[in-house]
């Protein structure tokens, strides 16, 4: 297979006219506005105000990359895109269309996808589900309408046990100005064997990006759900500040992919977490190569006997990113097991850090968790920070801890070069062979997608 | 006390230091928190600060040594030497620690002087609080080793200890502590070394846990050259809690650190181990190692660890690796098999567990430690 693939695609903007943006800056006015013009019950309306306060009242992290650049007083909290949300691609606005056709998507969902969700800024524009998943009863709906929709599911999972809407100062800003994202629910049994996807686009300037995904498969159900992401590039600063609840329930296999591009003006500081029930397993693929700084910690608490986790991250962090990013894992009952693999490369002065977290509650015996992070530095500014943070507070439990970090050794270099290869070929070879891992997991466009970009970031700059 | 006017006023100068701080908030992040249920940390130091000292400390050292109380050095020398690498400013305990009026003592080991026996550091803590302060002067080409043994009674309720080393260009020394504190002696110990060109630093560290025990060793490689070692032994008994900070920094080029540490923690005992590598940008070449294997004893055993590796150039080899694991069945099946009661086959796999760290010590540091010190060590008196 052969992409082409180059950065403008994703760098630039489309005229697109937005029907409504709201000014920057975060008031009660506009979160009774958002909620308003979704028609939302009541109980949202006062979950909004209450995270609200919250996020008045609560300071910024005070670890982690500096955060200093990003004016929240100047962040734009809502866009509508001015569209319906539309089952067919021929519906949706010319403008948008093409954005989502030079990514890929519509292309992508002929060939391997069983369903597929597209949000623009703040609003879900396309949405569609195979007939034969549909009728076996599995739920794939745009956040907003399933609000309407399924109200009982939606209030008695959504910010509720798995991530409350007091957990941290982004949490309590997501909960607040919260819109579109995807609901899917997979009933008992149900295998879905094409992945779901989901594509994020931000289009407008200074915008602010609040998607809320809450996926729960049920009793002995199969889900891969994939996410993209990306936005043009402004000169201005944009925040992408999503929410992604998981519940795997006894026996559910999920699968959870996620390539993030956003553009290099994008604080991407998000926030996902997992519950997973006995016998289930949940399974992390991240891909951070976009946003200026990012804080991303997938998380998976393993709640009942049996609960695996299994987290694969790759991140790349160029010229003035700060990619701070880790999986959290926390055994919370006897006999759960976790795998934690992570990647990282850093290029031209580029940050990356692993803030990762093992932590293995008094009553969780029995637990096995490995996790391994190996860095790669490709030149002499580049900086690579390694924090794994294991808290054991149970004796019969096994941990595993290993990490690395190096650059490309001369010899690698060499060999490869006295074969033929240009040092760039090399250099190449020898970067993905070290992100190989993670490319097998993803399926086959996106592997190809995901390296090709990693190849884009080496050469360029 | 005899103690000089220069060394009052720095005594008082660190008094007015810690009476402007305010207490470490012992949180480590991720829910890390310690917690002390049977000291008072604050009147403790308060204490510490104000009550009298006796002189704790014997030093016995071969006659080419010098050891003198600090307070004998003219002020240009405690200006140098007296609180650079571990200055009052940098938190309340350790202002509050050099605020005491006891007298530091000074170690030189002069160029060129290569010693065959160890010096030897005795410490018998008997008053209720009780500060101690060493600070060694490794002249240039100087080999030595020291050996420092702690022991307090139940009447100790704190001790902090101060050791400070000062490397001259291809100085080696070899600092092996063997702390034996009662259960009821809470203890803070900060140990800090500087490098300067080719000089080698290890730190030998061993210590009984009590209820609660703190002890950071920090490594500052600034020249070229410079290397670290830091065998860290640690044994948990039941209802105590210890916390190493273990830290080796870079900043020079071609320089190397290893930072190995093992710790068997009974039920009931809690472990705490951060280790720190940080290789900044003007220090390129260089390695740091580090490793830390716990072995659990029981279901409610409990260890959190934090090995952070800080990297800020490419050309480097750094790798960390870290363990918890317990006594496997399958080697205590080996072991019973064989005819050993099983009892005895856990004390000779914990024995086996400290022993495989001991050996990585070069051998001609271990050569010279009395056989009556490393015994404490490998077996940790469990006998």
């Amino acid at each position: 297979m052969n992409i082409t693939l180059n950065r403008s695609l994703y760098d630039d903007a489309d005229a697109h006219q937005p029907r409504f943006v709201a000014k920057p800056g975060i008031t009660e006015e506009i979160v009774r506005f958002i909620s308003n013009s979704k028609k939302e019950p009541e109980w949202m309306l006062q979950k909004r105000l209450q995270a609200l306060q919250l996020f008045q009242q609560t300071p910024l992290p005070n670890w982690g990359p500096d955060l200093s650049e990003l004016d929240l007083n100047n962040i734009v909290y809502f866009v509508d895109p001015n569209t319906k949300e539309a089952e067919n691609w021929n519906e949706v606005p010319a403008e948008i269309k093409k954005t989502f056709d030079r990514l890929g998507i519509p292309e992508a969902e002929k060939k391997s996808l069983a369903g597929v969700g597209a949000q623009y800024d703040s609003s879900v524009i396309y949405h569609n589900l195979q007939q034969s998943l549909k009728d076996k009863g599995v739920i794939f709906e745009n956040m907003d309408v399933a609000v309407q929709k399924y109200p009982d599911l939606v209030k008695k999972y959504f910010m509720t046990s798995c991530i409350p809407i007091n957990d941290h100062k982004f949490i309590m800003l997501h909960a607040a100005v919260w819109s579109g994202g995807t609901f899917i629910y997979v009933p008992p049994n149900v295998k879905v064997d094409l992945p779901l996807q989901a594509y994020f686009r931000m289009n407008e300037q200074r915008g602010g990006q609040f998607e809320h995904t809450l996926i729960i498969v049920d009793h002995n159900a199969e889900l891969h759900y994939i996410e993209g992401c990306s936005s043009p590039r402004y000169s201005q600063q944009s925040l992408h500040a999503g929410c992604v609840e998981v519940y795997a329930l006894a026996g559910a296999k999920m699968t959870y992919s996620s390539i993030e591009n956003w553009s290099k003006n994008v604080f991407n500081l998000n926030t996902k977490r997992a519950l997973v029930y006995k016998d289930a397993t949940m399974r992390w693929l991240n891909g951070n190569m976009g946003s200026s700084r990012t804080m991303l910690y997938p998380c998976s608490v393993l709640l009942e006997p049996g609960a695996h986790a299994d987290s694969l991250g790759v991140v790349f962090a160029g010229q003035g990113q700060n990619q701070d990013t880790g999986s959290k894992v926390i055994h919370a009952a006897p006999h759960t097991s976790s795998i934690i693999r992570s990647k990282s490369i850093s290029k031209s002065g580029g940050i990356s850090t692993y803030r990762g977290l093992v932590r293995v509650a008094d009553n969780a015996t029995d637990t096995i968790s490995k996790v391994q992070c190996d860095a790669l530095l490709l030149d002499s500014e580049s900086v690579n920070k390694t924090y794994p943070y294991m808290k054991v507070d149970n004796g019969e439990s096994i941990i595993a801890h290993e990490a690395t970090v190096a650059k490309i050794s001369e010899e690698q270099l060499y060999y490869l070069t006295s074969r033929g290869l240009t040092s760039e070929q090399a250099l190449k070879l020898i970067v993905t062979g070290f992100i190989e891992p993670v490319i097998k997991a993803l399926p086959l466009e996106y592997a190809v997608e995901l390296n090709k970009l990693i190849e884009l970031e080496i050469e360029g700059m | 006390m005899v103690t000089s006017t220069t060394l009052l006023e720095y005594q008082e100068k660190a008094n007015s230091i810690a009476s402007a701080l305010s207490l470490p908030s012992f949180k480590y992040g991720q829910g890390m928190t310690l917690r002390f249920d049977h000291l008072d940390v604050e009147s403790a130091f308060e204490q510490l600060r104000t009550s009298a000292q006796q002189q704790t400390l014997t030093i016995n050292t071969p006659s080419s040594v010098i050891v003198k109380p600090l307070s004998s050095f003219p002020v240009s020398f405690i200006q140098q030497y007296g609180y650079t690498l571990l200055p009052p400013s940098e938190h309340k305990l350790l202002a509050s620690h050099h605020a005491s009026h006891h007298q530091p003592m000074v170690i030189h080991i002069p160029a060129c002087v290569k010693l065959l026996e160890p010096i030897r550091i005795q410490s018998h803590v008997t008053q209720r609080t009780t500060a101690e302060s060493i600070i060694i002067i490794a002249d240039e080409e100087s080999d030595a080793l020291i050996i420092e043994e702690s022991s307090s009674t139940e009447a100790c309720a704190l001790k902090t200890q101060t050791i400070q080393i000062y490397l001259k260009p291809h100085a080696t020394v070899n600092y092996c502590s063997v702390q034996l504190f009662h259960h009821a002696t809470h203890n803070w110990s900060w140990k800090r070394s500087q490098h300067q060109k080719d000089a080698v630093m290890r730190w030998i560290d061993s210590s009984k846990s009590t209820r609660f025990s703190q002890m950071q060793i920090c490594s500052l490689l600034e020249h070229e050259g410079s290397s670290s070692e830091q065998y860290t032994f640690f044994a948990n008994a039941s209802e105590t809690v210890s916390d190493y900070a273990i830290e080796a920094v870079h900043t020079a080029h071609s320089t190397s650190s290893k930072l190995l540490a093992r710790g068997i923690i009974d039920n009931h005992g809690k472990g705490i181990y951060r280790g720190t590598v940080t290789i900044k940008n003007n220090a390129p070449h260089s390695r740091g190692l580090q490793r830390v294997d716990s072995l659990l004893l029981g279901p409610k055993a409990r260890c959190d660890a934090v090995p952070v590796l800080d990297v800020e150039h490419d050309d480097v080899i750094c790798s960390h690796s870290a363990a918890l694991h317990q006594i496997q069945n399958e080697e205590l099946y080996y072991l019973c098999s064989r005819g050993v009661p099983e009892e005895e086959a856990r004390q000779m796999i914990m024995e086996g567990f400290f022993q495989s760290l001991w050996d990585i010590i070069p051998s001609s540091v271990r050569e010279m430690i009395p056989s009556s010190v490393s015994e404490v060590i490998t077996t940790w008196q469990r006998k």
